[in-house]
This record gives structure tokens, C-alpha cells and sequence, in this order.
């Protein structure tokens, strides 16, 4: 005999309902039901939601996924799928640092190339996790389903010393261990880390490097930690480094870092002031951000300026972030200092080409060499060269001696310029092609870089891709060595071998400035049937004038066609929406990317794109290049607009009449959206400006950090349907 | 567009396939892993609306399960690798769709914050005609529900998956799971003014 009862909770009649209550609980409840009408009630309601929704019909499937999927694998894209449950989590501290600021992240999609994927089931992990210098270390991999299958597997690694630079450009990688599977289908292997390296980032990756898990682009990284166990400060400023263009926001986070664990070291303040503006917008900063700067900056300067142990880097660091807070005093006093003690430091450099030599003697050629030579005989055998005064010293040196026209003088900078940076071929060749005496040296420069890139050397490839991956991004430098080989052949007299190897650029992907020269070359060379089929790629281009055009039938003469130029045309259109599609990305926004308007107002990208193709630009009121870009912006976006295209111009800046004066002042009348939320800065991930990105009618980013004259080609190739060349 | 209920009829390349008239899952499925776009369709064209459905209810956005849906069936050459034929292919490519369904709800919660953007904000008008709950009203309260809540509720009341199963795909304990579905009828209740 059941006990009577009152009520049960009514979570309890949720587990009766579900058969999940079971023996007396359940028997007494069912004698509750029995006598108590409101009870009854509740558990009908429940019942009759569970009905509703068992008979829900499935949702309706849109047309066009497969095709959308099969097109997508057929330009290479790959995806590792979930085919695991999540694990208990088991992450490095290194990694735990990535996911927890990667609140902040703004990787949206679940779409990603075999290079980007899969750290949400694969997990990396290192022993020691916080590994002082040189340490041997002991990784242990669980893979993602797609790398399972090979007995071994690669770890490669971006390793960086304290003085490697920002960015990932001139970083080579390496594989550091071959990991092998062991009985329980984990990978195991070794390292030791060299004792100059700080800061690692690594993926993992397929033997034959055809799938690489680069934990969703994140990769995995190790810091190297002093040891009081903090990680090094130059282990943070190199994770920062590493991380710039990558994620913006996480190099932020590691400058934070460093400046909460190393208050009083002068670099601390002086990465947080390039970061602070940047990712909170220089009018923020300018409003909010810089006033709790300058202070901290005058609590480190009364630090500081009585220590006579700092060393040039930390001179220079001062001075910089003077220079931010905007007091020149204080600038002057670090700024001299830096000059005085470290006379051959590259800062020092820097400001005695830029102040003493540059500004004030720009148009003494003689008088600017002279200086420039006699710097270069004062610092000739420093032992470490490299940044911003060797690079102005050795620009400068080589533009300004190649102007000259003089051979000699122009090959000895040359010499110099190739003796600090080995790689600089291009730069170097690109300068001296100019002179006649030279261009056999520009020549066998650019024949040797063109055989490196076309060896595809691996230690190059960027550690997020696969090596089919870093072909194609290898395509794009050889073209364009090819294309400035080819002229500079063409214009040493070579016209046959400049020709063909022009042909060869001209093959590898669309780029009508190559064709039009191409097509040149094939005039000079009286091959004007051959000439007309280039000619006609150029005109296919959307960007091409009509005036082009009409040069073309008066330059070609008897051998233009009409019927059949249309018909090449035409040809070279279908052509140009193929090639402009192989290098279309597809990758997805957050849903909702919030902008405000003129008069206050919020609304989405989506919205104001209303299923369009878009043209995108990320602008910047106080960027000078995005306001030299602002009358072709608006050109543009009035020519696309009259096609159906939404243009959206996103400022950083919030609106002001001060924004709108600076618009009238240059005539420009276009709409601007403003990214108050910095919603769109983290979508796009773009943060330097102008930056243009395509979207497609489903808000997804197709072409993304392209470049204004491209534009009209892609949103011709993606808007197919709406032909923009009649 | 058609609506598809048991998704077994879809048009590929022009002609009707349907996995019926093919006996032989483990061919197919040995064509997928060798690269057959033919043999992919013919998996989508019996399974896409599946995939589709579960990635629509657990996400509530047509957009992210449009992605979802063509990231499995990109990523389905490769991932059949280690499906090993001893249990039902569709519901372990179900599982697969929940689990890229649950990522894709991670990463808009590191976007948007936990839950998403897309807060309960008032109750929904239930049929009273028809149903004793209003489908209709059903579908958009569950959209409104939160991520955590919504997950469960679907894979639990909709999918089929029993609590343990539901938790160990969430990465969450049974129990959690029992509460999560409590609290997500209770807001739908809420949600469609279907409580007595």
C-alpha cells in the first residue's frame, strides 16, 4: 500500500513520463496521478508536447547543396567530420590559453580546407608543457579520424628566437619528430627544442603531406618559460609575432600578457600601444585608450629614466611608446639617448637616414649616396643586421643609385642589399632591370628565384597547408617573376624567350596586365592572329575601357575580325569565370554582423546585402591609403549598384559631422556603414584598411583581401547569372 | 524544392536515385571512399535530407545547416574510412551530423556569448483549430530555445537518442542532460502557451 504523498516536483513527472522513474518512486507517483485532477493536467501537457513534436515533418532540404558540396571538393576543399564523441578534455596549458581567449575568436564556420582542420576532436600535447630552453620534449597526438589510418605521421614546427620579426613571411618550418601509432592508436615522438627558441607553433600532418591538422588554423603552440615557471617575455612577444595576420586578437592577448607579467619592461608597453589602437580602432583609443596609456607610460618613464643599464632595444622600445602617448619631450629625451649610447642600433639608423639624411637632402641625389655610403662604412661589420634602418639604408641606397643610371654604383648597393638579405632577388632585380648593363644580372636573379619557387621548397610551406595547398599559393610569386622575367628579357632584346616566357605567366592564372604585354610581345614579334586571341582576354576582362578595346582593331589592322574577335571574346570570358572561381575561397560569416548607419540606426550585413553579391570594404577614415582609394571605392560601387551589386563601405569610425565633412571635402558621395561593434573587423578578420572582400548571394565570403582591380572580374564570375559585360 | 519526409527520392545528374535500388551499401560506400562523385550523390540523395534536418532543428538556422549539410558531404569521402559496417551507416552518419551541428553551435557561441543571440522573447500564439500544439509554433519556439536547451530537446524528442546517448554526444553527464530536457519543455511550454 502506497503512502500517500503530496504533489511531485515536476521534474519528477517529467522522468515518469519518460519511463525514467522506475520501481517505488514510480509506483507512488502513478497512485498521485490516480487521485490528483491537476497532476493528470501537467502530465497531458507534457505528453501532448511530445506527440507535437514526434510527428514534426523534416524540414524542407534546399536545392543546390550537393552540387555546392561536389563543387567544392572538386576545387579542393576537404573536410575532417566529427566522427568521434567529444573526449574528456585534455589540453596543454598551451592550448588551454588559445581556448580561453579563444572566446574572442572570430573563426565562425565549421567549413575549413583539410589545412584547417579538426582540433576539436584531435588534441596535441607536450611533456613538459611549460619546457624551459633546449628541452627535450615528449608529444603524445590523438588523432582526427582522416589522419588515423597512417602508421606515422609528421609533427612540423614554425620555431622562433627572440628575434625573429612579425608575421609569418620569411618563417621557414620544419618537421621536428616523426610521430608513430602506438597499440592504442595514439601517436608518440620526441623532441628537443633548440636552445635560441621561445615560441613554437606546430601542426601535424600526413607523411606524404597531403592532409594536415593545423587545430582549426590555431595550430598548437609552446612557450618557453624561465625558470620561475612564467613563460619567457621574448616567448610572448614571439607568439605575438607569430600570431599577426593570423589573429589579431590573440596577438593582443599575448602582448597583454607579456605586460602583465613584465610591467616595467619597456617592450611590454611598447607592444600593447601598436596592438591597443589597432584592434580597438585608433578614434577608441584616441577617446578611451590613450589616456590610461599615457599613464602608464609616465609611471614606466619615472621608473626608468634614472637607469643607465638599458639597452638599445629598450631605448628604442621608450621611445616608441613616447612617441604613441604623444609627448614629445619625453620622445626627445629617449629618442637621444638611443642615438647617443647605441649609435649603430638599427633604430638609430632608421632616424638618421629618415631626419638627417632623407627629409631634409631629398633631391641631392649626390649628397643623399654620399650619406648613405658613409653609414653603410659604419656599420658594415656589425656582427646582427636586419630591421627598419638596414631596410631604409639598403631601399633607399638601391633606388637612389639606380636612378642614377649608373651601373656601378647601382651593382655595388645591390651587392650590399644581397649581402644582408640573400632573398631579396626580386627587390634587387626589380631595381637594377632598369639599367641596361644590369639587366643580364636581373635575369640570372630572377631565373634563381624562379627555380627556387618551382622547386617548391618545403621548409616555405606555411604550416596550415598541405603541399597541393602550397602549389597553388606558390602560383600567384610565379607568375609574378615570370611576368618581370619575361619583360626584362623583352626588354634586353631577348623578344622570342620574353615572349614564351610571358606565355607561361599568362598560363598560370588571370592577370590582363601579363596579357596585355604578352599580347605586345606577339605584335613585335608579327604573330598577329596569336595576338588578337590575348588581346581578346584583356578586353574580356570587365575592367577593360572600351577605348582599349578600339586601340586593339586599329593596332592589329588587317588580321582583327570582327566575328571573330566576338567570338574570342567571348571565349575568353567563359575562361576568365573559370580561372576567377579556382581561386575563390568559401567561407562563412557569423550570422549576425551588426552596422550602424548614418543616422543611428543598426542593422545587419545581411540586410543591407539582401541576398546580393556584395562588394565589401573595410575603410578607414585616418588611413591614408584608404583615403587615396576612396574616388575608385566610390566609382565602383556606383557601377555595381546600376548592376543589382550591393557596395558596402564599412568605416571604423562611428558617425560624426566631422566624417561626413571629410566625405564632402573630396566629392564623395557614398554610403557608409560604421563598425561601432567591431562585429565586422572580427568577421572579416581584416584589420588593416582598405581591405575588399566579395560575398555571395548567401553572405559568405568568396573572395576575400582582394584588390580593386579584380573586383569587377570576380563579381562578374560569381554573378553569372547577370552578366556585367554586355 | 521538395518537401522530403523519409528522403528517399531526390534528383542526381538528371536521373532519380535511390539507395533502395542499391543493395550493396558497402560497395557504395567503398565508391565513396575511392572518390565517386556518383556514389556521394547517391548518398546525399538518400541521406542529404537527413543530415539537413538535424542540422536545421539543432542549430534553428537554415544558413548554418546549408554549410553543415555540404561540410559532411564534402568531408564523407574521408570519414567513411572508419565507419566499420557493423552497425546502421544512417545512424552513424546521423551521429556525424550532430556532432558537425555541435560545432558549428561552438563556434557562433565564441562569436556571440553563451546561448547565441537569440534570447526567449515572448510567447508564441498557439493554433487552437487544429492541434493540440501548433506545429508551426512548435518550430519557431524551438528556434527561440537556447543552444543548450534546444540541443537536447532534439536529440532526445526528436532524434530518439536516449539520455545516455544525447549526454555522451553533448560531452555532458546523463543527468544534465535529464535537466536540460526539463528545462527545455518547460520554456517551450512557456513558448507556445501550451502550459495548462
Amino acid at each position: 500500500m502506497s503512502m500517500p504523498m503530496g504533489h511531485p516536483r515536476e521534474r519528477t513527472l517529467h522522468r515518469f513520463e519518460d519511463g525514467e522513474l522506475t520501481g517505488r518512486g514510480r509506483a507512488r507517483v502513478a497512485a498521485h496521478l490516480e487521485a490528483c485532477a491537476r497532476c493528470r493536467a501537467l502530465l497531458l501537457s507534457i505528453r501532448s508536447l511530445k506527440e507535437a513534436v514526434r510527428d514534426l515533418p523534416r524540414v524542407e532540404l534546399p536545392d543546390g547543396l550537393l552540387e555546392a558540396a561536389l563543387a567544392r571538393r572538386a576545387a579542393g576543399d576537404r573536410v575532417i567530420l566529427p566522427t568521434a564523441d567529444p573526449r574528456a578534455p585534455r589540453i596543454t596549458p598551451a592550448a588551454a590559453r588559445v581556448a580561453a581567449v579563444g572566446l574572442l575568436l572570430a573563426a565562425g564556420f565549421v567549413a575549413v580546407r583539410v589545412g584547417d582542420a579538426g582540433a576539436h576532436a584531435s588534441d596535441l600535447r607536450f611533456d613538459p608543457d611549460r619546457p624551459v630552453r633546449g628541452a627535450t620534449i615528449a608529444v603524445g597526438y590523438t588523432p582526427e579520424a582522416a589522419l588515423a589510418s597512417h602508421p606515422t605521421l609528421r609533427l612540423r614546427a614554425r620555431l622562433r628566437d627572440r628575434d625573429d620579426e612579425s608575421y609569418n613571411g620569411g618563417m621557414t618550418s620544419t618537421v621536428v619528430s616523426t610521430l608513430e601509432r602506438d597499440a592504442d592508436g595514439e601517436y608518440r615522438g620526441e623532441f628537443t627544442l633548440p636552445d635560441s627558441i621561445v615560441f613554437a607553433a606546430f601542426a601535424v600532418e600526413a607523411p606524404d603531406g597531403t592532409l594536415v591538422d593545423a587545430n582549426d588554423r590555431r595550430l598548437w603552440e609552446l612557450l618557453v618559460h624561465g625558470d620561475d615557471g612564467r613563460p619567457l617575455a621574448d616567448a610572448l612577444e614571439q607568439r605575438s609575432h607569430d600570431l599577426m595576420g593570423r589573429n589579431w586578437e590573440l596577438a593582443f592577448e599575448a602582448a597583454r600578457e607579456r605586460a602583465r607579467l613584465y610591467p616595467d619592461e619597456p617592450g611590454s608597453l611598447s607592444l600593447v600601444g601598436f596592438f591597443e589602437p589597432l584592434v580597438m580602432g585608433e578614434q577608441a583609443w584616441a577617446d578611451s585608450g590613450l589616456a590610461v596609456f599615457q599613464d602608464r607610460f609616465a609611471r614606466l618613464d619615472r621608473k626608468l629614466r634614472g637607469r643607465t643599464d638599458l639597452d638599445g632595444d629598450q631605448l628604442s622600445e621608450m621611445m616608441w611608446s613616447a612617441r604613441r602617448t604623444e609627448d614629445s619631450t619625453a620622445e626627445r629625451h629617449w629618442r637621444e639617448r638611443l642615438v647617443d649610447e647605441f649609435p649603430r642600433h638599427t633604430q638609430t639608423l632608421q632616424h638618421r637616414i629618415v631626419h638627417e639624411v632623407l627629409s631634409p637632402h631629398y633631391a641631392d641625389t649626390a649628397y643623399v649616396l654620399a650619406r648613405l655610403d658613409s653609414i653603410w662604412n659604419t656599420i658594415e661589420d656589425e656582427p646582427v643586421r636586419g630591421g627598419p634602418g638596414y631596410s631604409h639604408l639598403l631601399g633607399q641606397g638601391l633606388a637612389f643609385a639606380a636612378g642614377t643610371g649608373d651601373a656601378e654604383l647601382t651593382g655595388s648597393w645591390a651587392d650590399r642589399y644581397l649581402e644582408v638579405w640573400p632573398t631579396g632577388e626580386v627587390n634587387v632585380a626589380r631595381a637594377i632591370a632598369r639599367i641596361p648593363a644590369l639587366r643580364p644580372r636581373a635575369i640570372r636573379l630572377l631565373e634563381g628565384e624562379l627555380a627556387r619557387l618551382e622547386s617548391f621548397p618545403d621548409d616555405d610551406r606555411p604550416l596550415h597547408l598541405t603541399i597541393e595547398e602550397n602549389r597553388r599559393r606558390l602560383e600567384r610569386p610565379i607568375q609574378s617573376v615570370l611576368a618581370m622575367l619575361g619583360n626584362t628579357l623583352i626588354d634586353a632584346g631577348e623578344t622570342e624567350r620574353g615572349a614564351e616566357t610571358l606565355a607561361r605567366a599568362a598560363a598560370i592564372g588571370w592577370d590582363t596586365g601579363v596579357f596585355r604585354r604578352v599580347a605586345e610581345a606577339q605584335l613585335e614579334l608579327g604573330r598577329a592572329e596569336t595576338a588578337l586571341a590575348t588581346f581578346a582576354r584583356v578586353a574580356a576582362d570587365p575592367a577593360t575601357t572600351p577605348a582599349f578595346v578600339d586601340s586593339v582593331r586599329d593596332r592589329l589592322g588587317p588580321a582583327y575580325d570582327e566575328a571573330r574577335w566576338r567570338e574570342q571574346v567571348e571565349a575568353a570570358r567563359r575562361a576568365m569565370h573559370d580561372r576567377t572561381l579556382e581561386d575563390a575561397t568559401m567561407r562563412s560569416l557569423p550570422d549576425r554582423v551588426r552596422l550602424t548607419t548614418g543616422d543611428g540606426r543598426t542593422r545587419t550585413l545581411r540586410e543591407i546585402a539582401g541576398g546580393r553579391v556584395a562588394f565589401v570594404t573595410m575603410w578607414d577614415r585616418y588611413c591614408g591609403a584608404a583615403s587615396e582609394a576612396l574616388p575608385e571605392i566610390e566609382r565602383l560601387a556606383t557601377e555595381l549598384q546600376a548592376r543589382g551589386i550591393a557596395a558596402i563601405v564599412i568605416a571604423e569610425q562611428s558617425p560624426s559631422p566631422e566624417l561626413d565633412a571629410f566625405l564632402r571635402e573630396r566629392n564623395v558621395e557614398i554610403t557608409l556603414y560604421h563598425d561601432t561593434r567591431r562585429e565586422a573587423k572580427r568577421g572579416f578578420n581584416a584589420w588593416g584598411t582598405p581591405e575588399y572582400f566579395i560575398t555571395d548571394g548567401e553572405g559568405r565570403i568568396r573572395f576575400e583581401y582582394t584588390d580593386l582591380t579584380s573586383v569587377l572580374r570576380q563579381v562578374d564570375a560569381l554573378d553569372r547569372g547577370a552578366p556585367l559585360v554586355p | 524544392m521538395h518537401l522530403v519526409h523519409e528522403g528517399h527520392e531526390h534528383s542526381v545528374g538528371g536521373r532519380l536515385t535511390t539507395l533502395a535500388e542499391r543493395t550493396d551499401l558497402p560497395a557504395l560506400l567503398r565508391d565513396v571512399r575511392r572518390g565517386s562523385t556518383d556514389a556521394l550523390a547517391a548518398l546525399y540523395g538518400e541521406y542529404g535530407a537527413v543530415v539537413y534536418d538535424i542540422a536545421r532543428r539543432i542549430t534553428g538556422s537554415a544558413a548554418d545547416a546549408e554549410d553543415i549539410t555540404q561540410d559532411v558531404f564534402i568531408g564523407l569521402p574521408e570519414a567513411a574510412a572508419v565507419f566499420d559496417g557493423r552497425g546502421s551507416f544512417e545512424g552513424w552518419l546521423k551521429k556525424v551530423a550532430v556532432r558537425a551541428s555541435l560545432m558549428r553551435l561552438r563556434d557562433r557561441r565564441r562569436i556571440h556569448g553563451l546561448d547565441g543571440d537569440r534570447p526567449p522573447d515572448g510567447r508564441l500564439v498557439a493554433d487552437e483549430t487544429g492541434a493540440a500544439i501548433d506545429r508551426i509554433a512548435i518550430e519557431r519556439a524551438l528556434t527561440l530555445l537556447p543552444d543548450e536547451l534546444r540541443v537536447v530537446f532534439v536529440l532526445k524528442e526528436i532524434e530518439g537518442y536516449s539520455h545516455r546517448e544525447a549526454a555522451a554526444l553533448v560531452g555532458i553527464t546523463k543527468g544534465a542532460s535529464e535537466v536540460r530536457l526539463f528545462r527545455a519543455r518547460k520554456a517551450l511550454q512557456e513558448l507556445i502557451g501550451g502550459r495548462p
